[in-house]
């Protein structure tokens, strides 16, 4: 645990300078599709409204998580980071849940922020509770993991950063992430059960109304067993000691 | 630098073995048909060794670091370290070593003072050992006015004296230094060689040191290993070297540019004289005839047309020259 706190912390340096920007950055998008949906449209339920919302936070994950720790570990095996951690004392799994944590921490204000804005904008009440507060890191891990995956695995930067703002837009219109399942092609929504999005998205919805369903657990113990096990491949797949 | 060691490694005759170690990049045909990175490379480190490693940028010595730290498997062979099998115990590394790479980008946004606290807490030091052990070398380093600036905002050389204090760090009983004095100005070279010749010699570390910089580094490696096409040219201690390769005196010549024309007329006609640069030559003269010799070499260059003049014995540059037939410096600029 202790390899753990000096990980995280290292982690949260890389934001030292730059975290109002990526926290910006991250509220621009549902800041832009909450002020474009209220300008286009008008009277709209209250189950578009909460798509949208709960939407909006996937999507603002996907844009800052998801992207970013992908960044960061194809940035980490490009040059030469690794090594650094490689001939240290440093057990893999840590780093990359550190690195992941660090994300989170930089996402959290997002994902509030994006709830209240929506609030704001739609005039729903939304019940943000403990749940909430656990799906969160949940959803953020699921994508950050897919992020570190490509990361891990891409052969150089740029071809890391290109798959993951493909992934960005499959994830976004591939699972009901901002408009009801029902409403995607057939064969696109079986596609989308195995997209991490879809549950996280899914499980934020029940929890804003208090619906804790069995689909509701149903979608956190795939976030949970997703998560754990990701972080194990993505450990693994990560290549920076021989032998 | 007062630090307690943290870990005793296992007694034993040797620090690092290396049996028949080769290795090719890339996968299948492709890795047979590409030139080897290093090829049926065998040496022993002993401990409180200075080891250096010599060689120009392609002659292997990176991919030896790199397996030496277990960052690269090699594709054949095998490397024990303390006795211990790294590819079956790479934690072995972990413990035992501290490794400094060419160019250290893992903590560029820390300040100079948590890089180096984070990598000794990293290797297992106490917050307050850490802490301590961080100022104390930010001090040591002249790194003061600079311990709160972030490590990506120092300039090249405060870049490397980081890098030399993050290894430095925690004590390991094995060091193993990539370039450790690149873009570090005179004085601060002359304190880094200090400082590593004071830890082997007061603490026993095992230093491995990889350098261009041949004529400082002589001062303080005991035995060297010349590389060059991914091979091991030539291994021994630097005295033994230089003994086999030439028993002669070294008379180099810095002749003036507008007097060069009258003085060389005088050098070509000496049987071991050799231009080096315009208006620098050398010349070897047998050790047992030496004083007559060069009494004889100045008096038909004539001091009044020399800038400067040095005497000495074969050189570390002399021996890589010889087994490998370039000059380091030549090296660098192609």
């Amino acid at each position: 645990m202790l390899n753990f706190w000096d990980l995280f912390v290292i982690q949260l340096a890389n934001w030292r300078w730059s975290w109002p920007a990526t926290v910006i950055n991250g509220l621009l998008v549902p800041f832009t599709t909450f002020f474009f949906f209220k300008m286009i449209t008008s009277g709209n339920s209250s189950e578009t409204n909460l798509y949208l919302i709960s939407g909006n936070i996937i999507v603002s994950l996907l844009f800052t998580t998801m992207y970013g720790t992908c960044a960061r570990f194809a940035f980490m095996r490009t040059f030469g980071v690794l090594d650094y951690y490689a001939t240290l004392p440093v057990y893999k799994p840590l780093l990359v849940l550190a690195v992941n944590c660090g994300f989170l921490v930089l996402t959290l204000p997002t994902a509030f922020m994006t709830l209240l804005l929506g609030e704001w904008f739609f005039g729903l009440q939304v019940s943000v509770n403990l749940t909430f507060v656990i799906l969160v890191p949940l959803a953020s891990f699921s994508l950050s993991a897919v992020g570190a995956f490509v990361g891990v695995v891409a052969p150089n930067f740029d071809t890391a950063t290109t798959i993951s703002g493909i992934l960005q837009f499959v994830f976004m219109g591939a699972s009901p992430v901002l408009i009801p399942a029902e409403r995607l092609p057939e064969i696109v929504q079986w596609f989308s059960y195995l997209l991490p999005s879809t549950y996280a998205a899914d499980a934020l919805r029940l929890s804003l109304t208090a619906q804790y369903t069995g689909r509701f657990f149903l979608d956190l113990a795939f976030l949970i067993i997703f998560d754990l096990a990701a972080m194990v491949f993505v450990a693994s797949k990560m290549e920076w000691r021989a032998g | 630098m007062s630090q307690s060691p943290l870990v005793a490694p296992p007694a034993t005759a040797t620090v690092y073995a290396i049996e028949h170690i080769s290795k090719r990049y890339g996968r299948g045909k492709a890795a047979l048909n590409s030139r080897p990175a290093n090829q049926d490379i065998s040496l022993h480190i002993e401990p409180g060794e200075i080891f250096g490693l010599l060689g120009s940028n392609g002659a292997g010595k990176s991919t030896l670091i790199r397996q030496m730290v277990n960052l690269v498997s090699p594709s054949e062979g095998r490397i024990t370290l303390f006795g211990y099998d790294i590819a079956h115990k790479p934690e072995a590394v972990t413990r035992y070593v501290a490794y400094m790479p060419q160019k250290p980008t893992a903590l560029l946004d820390l300040t100079a003072q948590e890089a180096i606290y984070f990598t000794g807490h990293l290797r297992g030091m106490s917050r307050a050992d850490a802490k301590k052990a961080a100022a104390q070398l930010v001090e040591e380093w002249g790194l003061g006015e600079v311990r709160h600036k972030a490590v990506r905002h120092l300039s090249g050389g405060q870049n490397r004296l980081v890098g030399l204090a993050i290894t430095l760090v925690a004590d390991r009983p094995v060091m193993i230094l990539d370039e450790p004095t690149n873009e570090l100005d005179p004085s601060f070279r002359r304190q880094v060689w200090d400082s590593l010749k004071e830890l082997n010699t007061q603490r026993g570390t095992t230093i491995i040191l990889v350098t261009h910089n041949i004529q400082e580094a002589e001062q303080i490696i005991g035995r060297v290993a010349i590389m060059s096409q991914g091979r091991i040219v030539g291994l021994g201690r630097v005295g033994e070297l230089k003994e086999k390769i030439d028993r002669s005196v070294r008379l180099e010549l810095f002749l003036k540019p507008e007097r060069a024309e009258l003085a060389e007329p005088a050098l070509y006609s000496f049987e071991n004289a050799r231009q080096l640069k315009p208006n620098q030559w050398i010349v070897l003269v047998p050790r047992e005839k030496a004083e007559d010799d060069i009494h004889r070499i100045l008096s038909g260059v004539r001091l009044e047309n020399l800038e400067d003049f040095r005497v000495h014995t074969a050189t570390l540059e002399d021996v890589y020259m010889a087994y490998t037939g370039r000059a380091i410096e030549d090296e660098e600029g192609s």
